[in-house]
């Protein structure tokens, strides 16, 4: 039940039983006063009655008919009159007097009668109750009874008494009502004001006020399930570049500052039906009621646009990019839910390639359920073995001979099969394996290297070193301390890192790599021609060997332009002191034109696919990298 | 007289049923009450609410603000 309801009705309620209470009360009094008042009043009577009969008893007339005349003229309401003296009653009069006992009346009045005095008293006669007066007759020696019944009258005082009670009685429960109506009104009323802020604060983000995130999912939802046949929705996920490293140079308050104006810039380039709100962190989510494909795009350029002016904090003035991802309903999905996650998958895309914005792409979706699951499998497939080195040979194209190989890392899944490096590498950034795999990768390396070089081989080993690996402090001292347990030679140890990860934070990577290379470990740029690199800089850092990237080794047979780009990477190469690889190569055809360039190094499935452990040793064995008789290369 | 309305459609039954009974105790059926002083006050408030029922505004309502047409 409803508080205004319990309230009215707990209010009218005790009014009314404190009235019923006060009814009982007032009643026993009323009875009481009532009979008080008819006793007097009986009495009164009986003086008088007794008063005016002495004068005929006295003069001689008879008893009875003078008592009836006098009772009947000044008691007209009594039930019995009675003259009594010690001997007995001398006379009866009233309407009563046939039905009362005469022994009864003798027994009460005339035995304990004591003349000269004045009684009041009730009594109990032919099982009625009756009230009666005794007074003396004035100068006989007689006593004069009255008697009348007792109990309710109509007597005046009581239904005024009644009629009072009775008016009081409904203005008081009319202010009880009022009163119930008054509280009740101004409870809810504060009840629902405060839920209202609640509410608010639970829907809505404090720093902004916008609507947060679980209202955007009410919204949405609300939206899709109200859309028809022809609504499009569209979702936007809208990030603040560098907003951490912002908070981190300058501050927290700034950074509140600015996805506050942020806020409000993005606000006032909502159409009619959008929605805007906070989705928290750095992020904001913006859904358009009418967004299809094209108003999508124009709408992200707005938003876009609106960033373009930087914005200026304490004086401080910024220019502040935003990374946005699109999801569209019912195109890419029709669950609120995926909506939003997908939207953001899309600003992680646009994210990594450095665009503003981006639009979902179903085959590019790293979130896949498949990926979760090898995400979490991660950890165990390193320690379940699941993972495998496989190695391909990097031959010198001058001396036929092995010069090194390539650790290349597999995952053999039991139940999914073969998984390729490019998914899972991925994953183990993400999921903090990756410090775990690289180093197993570095020490199975090692291990087979030393094996190697046990039986007599002079090769060199090089291992794929991710992006995070790089950032990794501990990578450095790890490396030492393998180094030193296998007593495998630094320089006999290359680290191949991707061109665009080093062009990535080039002041970082130099210092990093040039620590690295103080340890005497070889830096080789791998698929190289795909990054940006700048020439200067390549210049400065400690590069022993370029890759040229495997697109490009491919192509040489059918473009003139590949095999033109390969001839300059070969030439930039040596020019800068680097030997270099080609990767990719698949027939004698590329094979014959590298060696023609005077490509340095040469690495393909024309050479050797990549094998295990024990297949490669025996690969190695067989083209007499162990120094029997060194042999010249012949083609597998 | 154009009079702000805020009395809900029970508030109104109510009042009219509890207004005319009151009416009949304290004025036609002149026996009930013995008192004078006692008729003549229901009188007054039967009266009185009759015509607030019958024109929709409680000037106590307004006082404390109360509007029972959506039963606050």
């Amino acid at each position: 039940m409803r508080l205004s309801t319990q309230l009215l009705l707990g209010i009218v309620g005790i009014t009314v039983i404190s009235q019923g209470i006060l009814g009982l009360i007032a009643y026993w009094i009323i009875a009481d006063v009532d009979n008080l008042h008819v006793t007097r009043l009986l009495q009164q009577q009986a003086e008088d009655v007794a008063h005016n009969v002495a004068i005929p008893l006295v003069t001689g007339d008879s008893d009875t008919i003078a008592l009836e005349q006098t009772s009947l003229h000044f008691s007209p309401g009594a039930e019995l009159a009675l003259i009594v003296d010690h001997k007995g009653i001398r006379s009866i009069a009233g309407p009563s007097r046939q039905q009362i006992d005469e022994q009864a009346l003798i027994q009460r009045f005339v035995n304990p009668l004591v003349i000269g005095s004045t009684n009041t008293g009730a009594t109990n006669l032919a099982g009625k109750e009756f009230l009666w007066a005794s007074v003396p007759v004035v100068g006989l020696p007689l006593q004069l009874v009255l008697l009348d019944r007792a109990g309710t009258s109509d007597d005046a005082l009581t239904a005024t008494l009644n009629s009072r009670f009775l008016t009081i009685s409904i203005i008081m429960l009319w202010v009880a009502v009022w009163i119930a109506l008054l509280f009740a009104s101004v409870i809810s009323r504060k009840l629902n004001e405060k839920n209202a802020v609640l509410r608010h604060q639970v829907t809505h983000d404090t720093l902004t006020g916008l609507p947060n995130r679980s209202l955007l999912y009410e919204q949405l939802s609300e939206s899709i399930s109200t859309a028809d046949a022809t609504v499009n929705i569209a979702l936007l996920v809208i990030d603040i570049n560098r907003f951490k490293e912002i908070n981190d140079t300058l501050g927290y308050d700034f950074g509140d500052q600015l996805l506050l104006e942020t806020g409000a810039r993005i606000q006032q380039t909502l159409p009619e039906n959008a929605y805007l709100a906070r989705l928290g962190g750095n992020e904001f989510a913006v859904f358009l009621t009418d967004g299809n494909e094209q108003r999508a795009h124009a709408y992200t350029q707005h938003v876009l646009a609106s960033m373009y002016e930087p914005i200026n904090v304490n004086q401080v003035e910024l220019e502040i990019g935003l990374s946005i991802g699109l999801a569209l309903f019912p195109q890419h999905t029709d669950d609120a839910d995926s909506l939003v996650r997908y939207a953001d998958v899309a600003m992680h895309q646009a994210r990594e390639c450095h665009a503003s914005y981006m639009f979902y792409n179903g085959e590019k979706d790293g979130h896949s359920v498949r990926s979760l699951l090898l995400g979490t499998e991660l950890r165990h497939a390193i320690s379940d073995g699941q993972f495998s080195l496989f190695y391909q040979p990097k031959v010198s194209l001058a001396s036929g001979e092995v010069a090194g190989l390539e650790a290349l890392i597999r995952w053999d899944h039991p139940t999914l099969g073969l998984i390729p490096p490019d998914e899972f590498i991925g994953l183990a950034e993400q999921t903090g394996a990756i410090q775990e795999l690289t180093d197993w990768v570095l020490e199975e390396a090692l291990y087979f290297l030393r094996k190697l070089q046990r039986r007599g081989m002079r090769l060199g080993i090089a291992v794929n070193i991710s992006t995070q690996s790089l950032r990794d402090f501990q990578l450095k001292p790890r490396i030492m301390e393998l180094l030193k347990h296998t007593g495998v030679a630094s320089h006999d140890l290359t680290l191949e890192i991707t061109e665009n990860v080093m062009m990535q934070d080039i002041d970082f990577a130099q210092e990093v790599l040039e620590s690295l290379h103080d340890l005497g470990l070889r830096i080789s740029i791998d698929d190289f021609g795909t990054g940006f690199s700048s020439l200067a800089y390549l210049n400065q850092l400690p590069v022993d060997e370029l890759k040229v990237d495997r697109s490009f080794v491919l192509g040489m047979k059918e473009s003139n332009d590949d095999q033109a780009i390969v001839q300059s990477v070969v030439e930039l190469a040596h020019t800068l002191g680097c030997s270099v690889v080609a990767e990719g190569v698949e027939d004698q055809k590329t094979l014959s034109a590298l060696e023609k360039m005077k490509c340095d190094i040469v690495q393909g499935y024309y050479i050797s696919k990549p094998y295990p452990a024990n297949v490669m040793e025996q690969w190695l064995e067989d083209q007499g990298a162990i120094p029997a008789a060194p042999r010249s290369l012949k083609a597998n | 007289m154009k009079f702000e309305q805020n009395i809900g459609a029970l508030d109104r039954i109510l009042r009219i049923g509890i207004s005319s009974a009151l009416i009949y105790i304290s004025l036609i059926d002149t026996d009930f009450i013995a008192d004078p002083l006692s008729s003549g006050i229901l009188a007054f408030i039967g009266l009185a609410n009759l015509f607030v029922a019958l024109v929709g505004f409680c000037p106590l309502y307004t006082v404390a603000s109360i509007d029972t047409r959506k039963l606050s």
